[in-house]
């Protein structure tokens, strides 16, 4: 059992550095490369766990090993379209101008129930408002909306409105955040001046404080409730 | 582009080193096999004390480098070798003798060892 607990906290730093290593894309959406390692990797890690006949080494090494193969093939992929292509196809036109074309459906096997879950997903029921539906190469669907059936936007109203910027954390549940401090360009007095006109002595009481570049605060105190 | 390097390196460096791993152990192997086939000679000629020994000593070896190989192979197959010796020894000490399929079973043992390691068609297929 020994053997097994430290095997398992061996495996788990080796998958934890080689996921780190190869970036933080291999936490989103998986291109197919991705989805190929991230399986293989799970199921290769767990043999060695499962079986203490197994040397930890045929564990390991298929990781390293897969590891190094994708930050190669990731690299060349960046570098060259044509590999890129080759790994993990084109994306394709399944709607053009409200027209499903039937030719792309069928040649990447999605059927129209997929579709239409798919625009659902993205709150669109009628296909005659899809001007372009293009089926990207991690799977998934995406929808650009004919003009007359896009959200009217303040550019559309011909408005002007002042942006309020990217709102800056500065007490994050009770932990103030000194380098976000002073990136938005505050220090403690003004920070405790502000705590104090809401009835708080010290920033171990707050839940959420944050600053954007207006100046506009969004503050919630630690509610001191136990459910 | 560190990390590609990274990669193609440690993937040169893993390559390299697995084959510097399957030529000791065909060194390994070679060396049992010797002293296996010595032994059986000496059993065939009667002398079983002098091929129990030498038995006995290419035991020793394989003790000795069973850590190394338990590191690399399938802990199973490593023990089937280790059994087989043991296996054989017991036999030339006792009044019965080895056969000839007992010198077999352990070179087949170590051949099945080796051969899992060795960059064949077979072995990667």
């Amino acid at each position: 059992m020994l053997i097994i607990f430290l095997r398992t906290l061996i495996i788990f730093l080796t998958l934890l550095f080689s996921m780190r290593f190869m970036g933080k894309r291999q936490l989103g959406e998986l291109e197919l490369s991705e989805l190929v390692i991230a399986v293989l990797i799970s199921d290769i890690a767990a043999n060695p766990l499962q079986d203490i006949g197994i040397p930890l080494l045929n564990g390991l090494l298929p990781i390293v090993v897969l590891m190094c193969c994708e930050v190669i093939l990731a690299g060349m992929m960046v570098r060259s379209n044509a590999v890129k292509i080759a790994v993990c196809g084109r994306p394709c036109m399944l709607i053009h101008n409200g027209v499903i074309d039937q030719f792309q459906m069928k040649k990447n096997r999605v059927t129209i129930d997929e579709l239409a879950d798919e625009l659902r997903k993205q709150s669109v029921l009628d296909i005659d408002s899809v001007e372009y539906g293009v089926l990207e190469t991690d799977g998934n669907v995406n929808v650009i909306l004919k003009p007359s059936h896009r959200a009217v936007t303040v550019a559309d109203m011909g408005l002007s409105f002042e942006d309020e910027g990217y709102p800056i954390i500065i007490i994050n549940d009770g932990c103030l955040m000194e380098k976000n401090l002073k990136l938005c360009g505050r220090d403690e007095g003004w920070l405790y001046k502000e705590l104090k006109a809401r009835n708080v002595s010290r920033p171990e009481n707050v839940y959420l404080m944050s600053v954007n570049s207006t100046g506009g605060i969004y503050f919630a105190e630690k509610e001191n409730r136990k459910r | 582009m560190i990390r590609e390097y990274i990669g193609i390196g440690v993937l040169i460096a893993l390559f390299v080193l697995l084959m510097i791993n399957v030529g000791v152990m065909e060194g390994e192997a070679q060396s049992l096999y010797d002293k296996i086939d010595a032994a059986q000679i000496l059993a065939a000629e009667g002398k079983i004390a002098e091929a129990a020994q030498t038995t006995a000593d290419a035991n020793q070896e394989w003790l000795s480098w069973s850590a190394h190989s338990h590191i690399l192979l399938r802990h199973d197959e490593v023990e089937e070798v280790t059994h087989g010796f043991f296996e054989l020894i017991k036999c030339l000490e006792s009044h019965d003798g080895a056969t000839d399929a007992d010198f077999d079973y352990l070179r087949e043992s170590i051949r099945c060892l080796i051969e899992s390691e060795r960059l064949t068609f077979e072995a990667v297929f």
